[in-house]
């Protein structure tokens, strides 16, 4: 079988355990709009976006961590710097460093049974630039306490989503007063 | 080179234009592609046949002024020279990775948090054997 014909994603029942490459739709992120400076109530601000799980899955299974990492995930349609040709095929060869295209996901239920509507028949684009971190027994519950199925990103892919992030996040940036002069 | 697809680079910052008869279209340092085709060479009878959206100004100034220009001339020569005269993007436009916003959440909501209680915590500590 070539790596080609491997498939993308699946559809993973309710209860089915967290893995690294799980779509979580709108989840809710805080933004506090205020120092926490000790006991009270804050405003806060919610802000509900669909994730992807970037956190290994073993660590998951095991507690091996208190924060799963997820990465919000939106639709190449959204982004209108990447409409051109030449720019997605940029992001498909992986060379556009902060995000990570996905093919088309147009598995049935995607929308009804995963409540990823957005997502729903379009290529999906993983934003690394603005991870966040959500409490591995807070994402448990909630996943729990919704009771719905999930979409999954299946091996090899979300494996090469996990490499793209190391690559976004290995490198180093240097500022413009790099040491060697301007030619 | 009476026929092909010209190829305009207009990502080169140093002002000169490439030109040559093959080759897929160019990129305008990775932001920007067109192509132009050739009705005939001699002529110089230039058809834009796609344009693609750019997100900075000074790529859009350059869309406007492609646009509102007649590209035709009389030699490969002079439609150099005529186009030497649009404005290049300089290369601090340049972005190889285009970050733009975070699209409108699926949900936006103002809710109060009532804190109750802040202690200092650690995270939990992992045995070393782990990988």
């Amino acid at each position: 079988m070539s790596i080609y014909q491997y498939p993308w994603y699946e559809i993973v029942n309710e209860g089915e355990g967290l893995e690294q490459g799980d779509f979580i739709r709108s989840w809710p992120v805080i933004i506090p709009e205020e120092m926490i400076e000790g006991e009270g109530g804050i405003d806060t601000d919610v802000l509900e976006r669909d994730m992807i799980i970037m956190s290994q899955s073993c660590d998951i299974a095991n507690n091996k961590i208190d924060n799963v990492l997820v990465c919000p995930v939106r639709d190449l349609e959204s982004m209108p710097n990447y409409v051109s040709r030449g720019n997605r095929n940029k992001i498909r060869k992986g060379e556009v460093i902060g995000y990570h295209l996905l093919n088309k996901c147009a598995l049935i239920g995607v929308g009804d049974e995963c409540g990823l509507r957005k997502l729903e028949g379009t290529y999906p684009v993983v934003d690394f630039r603005n991870a966040y971190s959500i409490p591995l027994t807070f994402l448990r519950k909630g996943i729990e306490s919704r009771n719905e199925k999930r979409l999954r990103l299946l091996p090899p892919y979300k494996e090469q989503l996990s490499q793209a992030f190391a690559r976004f996040i290995v490198r180093v940036g240097l500022q413009d007063s790099c040491d060697i002069p301007e030619f | 080179m009476d026929s092909g697809t010209l190829i305009v680079d207009i990502g080169s910052s140093s002002g000169t234009y490439p030109v040559g008869p093959t080759g897929s279209q160019h990129i305008l340092n990775g932001l920007n592609s067109y192509r132009l085709q050739p009705k005939s060479l001699d002529n110089m009878d230039i058809t834009l046949l796609n344009e693609i959206q750019s997100p900075h100004e000074e790529l859009s100034k350059l869309n406007e002024i492609i646009h509102g220009t007649a590209i035709k001339g009389t030699s490969a020569a002079e439609f150099m020279k005529r186009n030497t005269r649009i404005a290049i993007p300089s290369e601090d436009v340049f972005e190889y990775d285009i970050a733009i916003p975070s699209p409108p959440p699926n949900r936006r909501y103002k809710v109060k948090l009532n804190i109750k209680s802040i202690r200092k915590d650690e995270p939990t500590t992992v045995e070393p054997d782990w990988i």
